[in-house]
């Protein structure tokens, strides 16, 4: 069953805060206004985006709205997500050449001579693969607004909590939160997401994957 | 340079019009007219800002006066049919309750029309999104006409276009 199926058959357990209702929204508004060929008329446009706006309100009208109320601690775990995200920024910078020879080099010697050649390749790959998550954020950064949203999903597991124990997901294709996959779905990378998960109680997956679990 | 005062007047007379019907209950059909404004008005900068060069900015003012004539229009219709559609004073109601948007979504494009900078388009585009959202909740939009006369076969391809790289993984 598909996420949105899901939450509509167990409309109290789906929440959906402004912020992610704003960058759902901006995210629309661009992939019509700059993803789209160009020669497309105003009217295909707007047509596309009214229908898509129409879509994005029936399936959030699934969800609760929720505010996270105390804004301190809001602000609190915000500088915690951009600390992270700055942290894991400095990780993927140490992906760089000189670190992948040393990982081999401390891999290799306990292997027998005769094969370093073959293991030194496997190694440097499969170092590189494990760190394909993380090295994305070399070439771009969470916006504020999706550093926010985490911060909010944070809050919020916290809040709910504090009344019974809560698991809290955030679905999301976004790969700097989500892990990344194989063709196969299996997780290629997903040290980002660990590190979500361990500071922050928040589970962040796909959204197919995220259905799974909860049937 | 279109008269913005007049269409801002226009407005406030449907505005002060709706608050006099709802104090009495009742439709006045002299509202028509004051619609018939609004939709002629709106649709005119539809049509400008449907001509002016493509850029993210223009299209947000498109958008913007493209889903305040759907509006306008509905709302002359089922003034029009109010009397025979048993839709007295409902109508009156739920215009109410989308006037203060409409008239800060107006307000805001009036504004932007001097200088539609993209710093801007975000806000309107989320003012112009939760316009059409309230008035979808009291029919006074019809999802319906956003696809009148729209050319189907360029609509499935836009959807297919919009819809590809959703579907390709790095």
């Amino acid at each position: 069953m598909r996420l949105f199926g899901y939450l509509k058959a167990h409309r109290e357990i789906g929440l959906v805060t402004k912020t992610v209702e704003i960058e759902a929204s901006h995210k629309l508004n661009s992939a019509v206004t700059q993803r789209l060929n160009p020669s497309l008329s105003n009217e295909i446009r707007s047509t596309v985006l009214n229908l898509c706006w129409d879509r994005m309100h029936e399936l959030l009208g699934c969800l609760a709205m929720v505010d996270v109320t105390n804004k301190s601690r809001l602000a609190e775990r915000l500088g915690d997500v951009v600390t992270m995200y700055g942290k894991l920024l400095g990780a993927a910078r140490q992906t760089a050449g000189s670190k992948v020879r040393s990982h081999v080099k401390s891999r290799l010697t306990t292997v027998p001579p005769y094969l370093r050649g073959i293991a030194s390749n496997i190694y440097a790959r499969q170092f590189l693969v494990d760190r394909t998550q993380l090295r994305r954020l070399l070439g771009k950064s969470p916006s504020l607004n999706d550093q926010t949203i985490l911060a909010e999903a944070a809050c919020l597991t916290e809040v709910y909590n504090k009344i019974e124990a809560t698991t809290m997901f955030l679905a999301s294709t976004d790969l700097l939160f989500s892990p990344m996959l194989n063709e196969d779905g299996t997780v290629k990378s997903d040290i980002i997401t660990v590190e979500i998960r361990q500071r922050f109680s928040v589970e962040c997956d796909w959204p197919h994957r995220i259905s799974q679990r909860l049937e | 340079m279109p008269d913005f005062g007049k269409l801002i007047d226009e407005a406030a007379i449907v505005e002060s019009r709706l608050a006099a019907m709802q104090r009495v209950g009742k439709v006045d059909r002299k509202i028509g007219p004051h619609l018939d404004h609004l939709v002629m008005y709106s649709s005119k900068q539809e049509q400008f800002w449907g001509n002016a060069n493509p850029s993210p900015a223009n299209f947000t003012m498109y958008h913007s006066w493209r889903n305040l004539r759907l509006i306008f229009s509905k709302m002359r219709v089922r003034f029009a049919q109010a009397h025979v559609a048993h839709d007295n004073p409902l109508v009156v109601e739920q215009a109410r309750m989308i006037f203060p948007r409409i008239l800060t979504t107006i307000a805001t494009l009036v504004s932007m029309e001097s200088d539609p900078t993209q710093t801007n388009s975000d806000d309107v585009m989320n003012y112009v999104r939760e316009l059409r959202s309230s008035a979808r909740a009291v029919q006074m939009i019809d999802p319906r006409d956003n696809l009148k006369g729209v050319d189907k076969a360029k609509l499935i391809t836009a959807f297919d276009e919009l819809l590809k790289p959703m579907t390709t993984s790095d």
